[in-house]
């Protein structure tokens, strides 16, 4: 009986218009949205290969000149840069990556950034992207709420729904039949457009990995835990209705809230929710720790005296060690409040499941603010890299100074000089390399989001079956 | 009143729904037409009311032909529809009253409301009920006091008494016959033998599109109308 | 009987739950994104007004012209309350000084850049996406639903022309749909002209009205959309189905897909392309100076002698403020400094040249976006807002623009200062009050280092320093596009929710007066 009453709603839906039109617009969506992230990802590629040989040139060419420690891990306030690399899931979750910054100048001493070094315009008004996230977030949500608005109140307009009560079927068996009916109905676009998407993406050589497909296999598990919400969801309305124009503009506006109203309201709570100071007062306050680090140095160092910014030949390394780490002390403070801030406000729009949907492909696909945080992460491991390269090669206890506004000795003019001309060769140099996530790291990053859209699936079932139970067939 | 003269309509597709039917109805007339489904009386009042036009023929309401001047012609005849479902949300004074203003009556009170709606043998507690709480009985007589409201010389009325119950189906007749008294023309097409006999002055039947017999009320009382109806009927499979 | 028809229409809408329903939503919407932007703008207000103050002290410290750095800031657009835009992405800061062109933008949202994830809820997007999505949810029956109800039959057994009904269905139904639009319009206004917090002039009252009065030509375009389908479509339900795949994929699909197009087939160039150009400027600048210290050697530098000489990183030959120094060493600072000042001043226009001719490229890729995005109603209308109320990314533009010009207003005054060909530019003292280094060696030899020290200070002492005299410079204030410019430039977007109107109404005219009303 079961199998009957599913075949009968899937049948029902085929021959419908709402699943054709659904059918033909996932699948242009799909195709046309390749065709652009092939475009975009190569574009990406191009421009991550030219950023980083630059980096390496600038690097290999300060490694020739003299003071070569000072000139590679000293000056940066001015690049050289490292940068995010391109993601080739992005087409999965592109998680507003072209609006967000994709580097930093590390140093062993200070991390200035981040930076914006995109092809990003100002004049275009933010839009999404056309990925999984917006395609499948949006445009599926919105047909399973179409497809079964009309499920149950429908049924009862015509007369059907008596009928079908009227045999011993269960209740619940006729709401999971139809549940099935729409989820398959709605499967099939899903998996045929994902694999034209995967086809164009593969021809056009983004470099699929094994791993990737994993990622792009529990991708679709969200998926469809996302379609499933939303399926009940619509049969939830269905069945709170004894009239489907009613239900249908119900279904439309809680869509409406959940896809564009509840994560539309967290940006604007977002500086509510984690106080930052301005990024100036946040730099002023980390150059003022910075100055008095060097005054209690100096004090107690009376040959001391002065100090630059950025650590200079002959500088006391331990000075310039300590007063940087006050620097950087306030400003990675301040650079972990920022991403706290957004994460903050994200978690707020977890009640809608469609925030949680996008999040979750955002952590799969590794992109995003989570893909930015990881990077910070692994940039400021790469700083303490260049540190300990630093100290490797230059004693701490050194307390060689160019002693300002006192005429050197000549012992320390040649101890200038030795130190300055320390040779290093580029392949020792520490290049910063990014890794991206294990696929155990990102299944378990993306677990909570797994549980929480099971939850929401569970929730409504739950709502769906007690409200079925009690509705009014004739 | 009513005339139709050679009314013909042939569709795109070849089908001949009426083939040069003639009839007249005059003043204080009732003319009843039967016929299976499908038959052309719908097709027939359609024409009138210039829904669709005459492929050849005329169909003139008061001498106006209402292909030629169909705003006109529409000012002197009232329409009872099959089956209508009116505006759900309004209530039955409200949906009188818009379809009063639309027929030219503007002018009219809720009391004046009321009196039709009493007429028709609507109860009081309906007046002012929503109509998606009527029966179709009560919808069925707001729909004939929209007619009445209207006060047009001609009524068309299209399968008026299906599904109603027998009672609600007698006071129907009750109205219709205090109209023919009143003077209306009224034309009704029905499957409903046993009401056409009652109130009938004139019956005509119709079969694939031709009035194939007309019988006036002293004729059809001598002959077993439903007899006839049905021999009519069956000389189509014969 | 057009009346009749359209108070019918009327009335049939607001009576129904579901209109209760969206009415009550929409409103609900109007009112908290109001108020939660009119407490962002309020916090922008009081920064701004800190900021303005702290730079106004800050220019103030400057006792040397070659420190004079000017801090333009921008006042957030009380608009944006209503329509949100780019005004929170655009610079609301940018320095200028003589040897500084305006390139360094920092917009409130550079604070957290990581904020520009998150888009805005504001009465433009709601105006956009709920209200459009409910006007379908109202008109996508109006003929339809009448005919497969059959009063649609009963209405025309009547002297009634096709048209009048036609027009009256518009009519009531627009009018009804409008209720909720003026509501929470209403509402918003208040909530904002009330808050102690916000101004609103007379033109920005009509600004709103403009926008509110697109908005409306906006859902009339998807009523008549929806109007027009239930001429067509035999059943309502079939009318509605097309029509809301037809707006998901007008209104949320098409404009970032048209984004996406307009990326790939009018690239531009990344910023660090022009940052690497303009850095080789200032390198060249640089290599020229340094040729000019190879051509004019320096004097011996003898750093007792020398007070408060501030050099920028990375050792440039000469500096840009200078307590004291002995005679020669102070004119061959200041004849370098002047030197390197006048040059730079040549190449911070060239280098602003090129970054704004980078943003102009920008500019026409969006420019480009914008034709395109014509074919989506919603992108128009939100455009059309943007612009009336002065909330649309060419602000950044202008804001540059006018800030390079204000900067070449300070480089006159400098220069009519002597600021930029005298010792006002690093020291508050002409060479001639500074001892030669051979008179400054003799009091040191004969009478000790304090002795110097005291010398010094009868010229120069740190705590007796007084800040420049400012109190005639130009001052910055940022002008707003005037109403009849913002106009003229929405014109065209104005033009295209009207035809669209007139093409669909046209449309629904055509097919109405022909159509089987069985």
């Amino acid at each position: 009986m079961f199998k009957n009453i599913v075949i009968r709603e899937l049948m029902d839906h085929l021959k419908s218009l709402r699943l054709l039109i659904t059918f033909l617009l996932l699948i242009v969506l799909m195709a046309v949205s390749s065709v652009l992230f092939l475009q975009e990802y190569q574009q990406q590629m191009r421009d991550f290969s030219r950023n980083t040989a630059e980096t390496r040139d600038i690097n290999s060419k300060n490694v020739t000149r003299p003071a070569a420690l000072f000139n590679l891990f000293s000056y940066n306030w001015q690049g050289p840069f490292v940068y995010k690399s391109p993601n080739r899931l992005a087409f999965i979750s592109e998680g507003q990556e072209k609006n967000l910054p994709n580097s930093f100048s590390p140093s062993a001493f200070k991390i200035y950034g981040p930076y914006k070094k995109l092809r990003s315009n100002v004049f275009l008004d933010y839009f999404a992207s056309l990925d999984w996230a917006l395609i499948f977030g949006v445009v599926l949500s919105f047909a399973a709420i179409i497809l079964v608005y009309d499920s149950i109140c429908g049924e009862k307009e015509k007369g059907t729904l008596r009928l079908a009560i009227a045999n011993s079927v269960p209740r619940s068996t006729l709401l999971l039949g139809k549940f099935l009916g729409g989820f398959i109905a709605l499967a099939v676009p899903v998996i045929l457009g994902t694999l034209i998407q995967l086809l164009v993406l593969i021809l056009g050589g983004t470099g699929f990995q094994s791993a990737d497909w994993i990622r792009v296999m529990l991708s679709l598990v969200f998926i469809f835990l996302y379609l499933s919400c939303y399926l009940m969801i619509g049969l939830f309305i269905s069945s709170r209705s004894n009239n489907s124009s009613t239900s249908l503009v119900a279904g439309l506006l809680v869509w409406a809230m959940f896809v564009v109203v509840i994560p539309g309201v967290s940006g604007m709570i977002a500086s509510d929710m984690v106080k930052l100071p301005s990024r100036e007062v946040a730099l002023e306050n980390a150059w003022s720790h910075w100055s008095d680090v060097i005054r209690k140095y100096n004090q107690e160092n009376p040959e001391t005296t002065g100090a630059s910014g950025h650590w200079s030949p002959g500088e006391p390394l331990e000075r310039a060690i300590l007063a940087a780490d006050a620097w950087s002390e306030v400003m990675n403070d301040f650079r972990n409040r920022q991403i706290e801030q957004v994460s903050a406000a994200r978690r707020v729009t977890f009640i809608s499941p469609t925030a949680v949907f996008r999040s979750g492909l955002e952590t799969m696909a590794e992109s995003g603010i989570y893909h930015y945080l990881k990077f910070y992460k692994q940039v400021v491991d790469f700083g303490l890299t260049q540190r300990q390269f630093l100290l490797d090669h230059y004693p701490l206890a050194s307390r060689w100074f160019f002693p300002f506004g006192k005429n050197p000795s000549p012992e320390d003019i040649d101890n200038y000089s030795a130190l300055s001309r320390i040779k290093i060769s580029m392949d020792e140099v520490p290049q910063f390399q990014e890794k991206r996530l294990s696929l155990n790291e990102n299944f378990y990053a993306s677990l909570p989001y797994f549980a929480l859209l099971f939850m929401f699936c569970i929730v409504f079932y739950v709502a769906a079956h007690i409200s079925f139970q009690k509705y009014d067939v004739r | 009143m009513l005339k139709a003269i050679d009314l013909t309509k042939r569709y795109e597709d070849g089908i001949l729904a009426l083939d040069h039917v003639n009839f007249e109805v005059k003043a204080g007339e009732i003319f009843c037409m039967l016929g299976a489904n499908g038959a052309g009386k719908t097709t027939t009042i359609n024409l009138f009311l210039n829904f669709i036009e005459p492929t050849d023929g005329k169909a003139l309401i008061n001498g106006i032909d209402s292909t030629k001047e169909p705003l006109k012609a529409k000012k002197y005849v009232a329409y009872v529809s099959e089956n209508v479902m009116l505006y759900s949300n309004f209530t039955a004074r409200q949906n009188l009253d818009f379809f009063a203003k639309l027929g030219g009556k503007t002018d009219l009170t809720k009391e004046d409301y009321y009196q039709v709606m009493r007429q028709v043998g609507l109860q009081e507690k309906a007046f002012e009920a929503k109509l998606k709480t009527f029966s179709k009985g009560m919808r069925q007589k707001l729909g004939i006091s929209i007619a009445i409201i209207k006060d047009a010389p001609a009524i068309l009325l299209d399968e008026p008494t299906s599904g109603l119950d027998p009672k609600a189906s007698a006071e129907f007749q009750k109205i219709l016959l205090d109209l023919k008294e009143k003077g209306k023309s009224i034309f009704m097409s029905t499957h409903d033998i046993f009401r056409a006999k009652t109130v009938a002055d004139r019956v005509g039947i119709m079969k694939e599109g031709r009035l194939v017999m007309m019988r006036t009320r002293e004729e059809f009382l001598e002959e077993n109308l439903e007899k006839l109806y049905l021999d009519y009927m069956q000389e189509k499979t014969a | 009987m057009l009346f009749t028809i359209a108070k019918r229409r009327f009335l049939a809408n607001i009576l129904t739950s579901r209109f209760i329903v969206a009415a009550v939503l929409i409103e609900v919407l109007f009112i908290s994104s109001t108020a939660v932007l009119i407490r962002g703008y309020a916090r922008r207000q009081q920064q701004f007004h800190t900021e303005v103050q702290k730079h106004d002290k800050e220019m103030s410290n400057a006792d040397v012209y070659a420190q004079l750095s000017v801090r333009l800031d921008r006042p957030p657009e009380p608009l944006s309350i209503f329509s949100a835009g780019a005004d929170r992405r655009i610079a609301g800061s940018v320095s200028v000084a003589h040897n500084a062109a305006p390139v360094m933008i920092s917009g409130a949202e550079e604070d957290n850049p990581l904020l520009s994830v998150f888009s805005s809820l504001d009465m433009i997007t709601i105006i956009q996406i709920i209200l459009s999505l409910t006007v379908l949810l109202f008109s996508y029956n109006v003929v339809s639903e009448e005919k497969e109800k059959g009063t649609l039959r009963l209405v025309f057994s009547n002297n009634l022309p096709r048209h009048t009904f036609l027009a009256g269905n518009i009519l009531g139904g627009l009018l009804s749909l409008f209720l909720p639009l003026l509501l929470g319009f209403l509402s918003a206004f208040l909530l904002a002209y009330l808050h102690p917090a916000v101004q609103l002039t007379g033109t920005d009252m009509l600004r709103l009205v403009l926008v509110i009065l697109a908005a409306m030509l906006f859902l009339s375009v998807f009523y008549s959309l929806g109007v027009l389908f239930s001429i067509l479509m035999k059943r309502s339900s079939t009318s509605l189905v097309f029509l809301l795949f037809i707006w998901v994929f007008l209104v949320i699909l098409l404009p970032p897909g048209i984004i996406s197009i307009v990326r790939q087939i009018k690239p531009v160039e990344s910023q660090s392309a022009i940052d690497q150009q303009a850095e080789a400027l200032r390198k060249e600048w640089y290599k020229r100076m340094w040729e000019y210290k190879d051509n004019h050697p320096r004097p011996e530098f003898i750093g007792e002698f020398i007070r408060d000489r501030y050099v920028e990183t990375g050792y440039l030959p000469y500096a840009y403020h200078l307590g004291y120094a002995p005679r020669e060493v102070a004119e061959w600072l200041i004849n370098g400094s002047i030197y390197g000042h006048n040059l730079k001043i040549e190449y911070e226009d060239r280098i602003y040249e090129l970054y704004h001719q980078y943003n102009v490229l920008l500019y026409k890729q969006a420019v480009l976006a914008d034709q395109l995005l014509r074919f989506s109603p919603s992108a128009v209308f939100y455009k059309f807002a943007c612009q009336i109320t002065g909330t649309d990314a060419s602000v950044q533009l202008r804001f540059m623009e006018q800030a390079e010009q204000y900067r070449q207003r300070l480089i006159q005054y400098i220069r009519n200062k002597g600021g930029l060909s005298s010792y006002r530019l690093i020291t508050g003292n002409p060479p001639e009050a500074f001892l030669p280094v051979s008179d400054l060696i003799r009091v040191r030899d004969t009478e000790g280092y304090e002795r110097v020290k005291s010398v010094i200070e009868k010229v120069y002492n740190p705590k007796d320093v007084k800040p420049l005299d400012l109190s005639d410079i130009p001052r910055f204030k940022f002008l707003r596009l005037s109403l009849t410019d913002s106009l003229n430039e929405t014109l065209p977007d104005l033009i295209v929710l009207i035809l669209l109107n007139l093409l669909l109404l046209t449309g629904c005219w055509i097919t109405f007066i022909r159509s089987d009303v069985r």
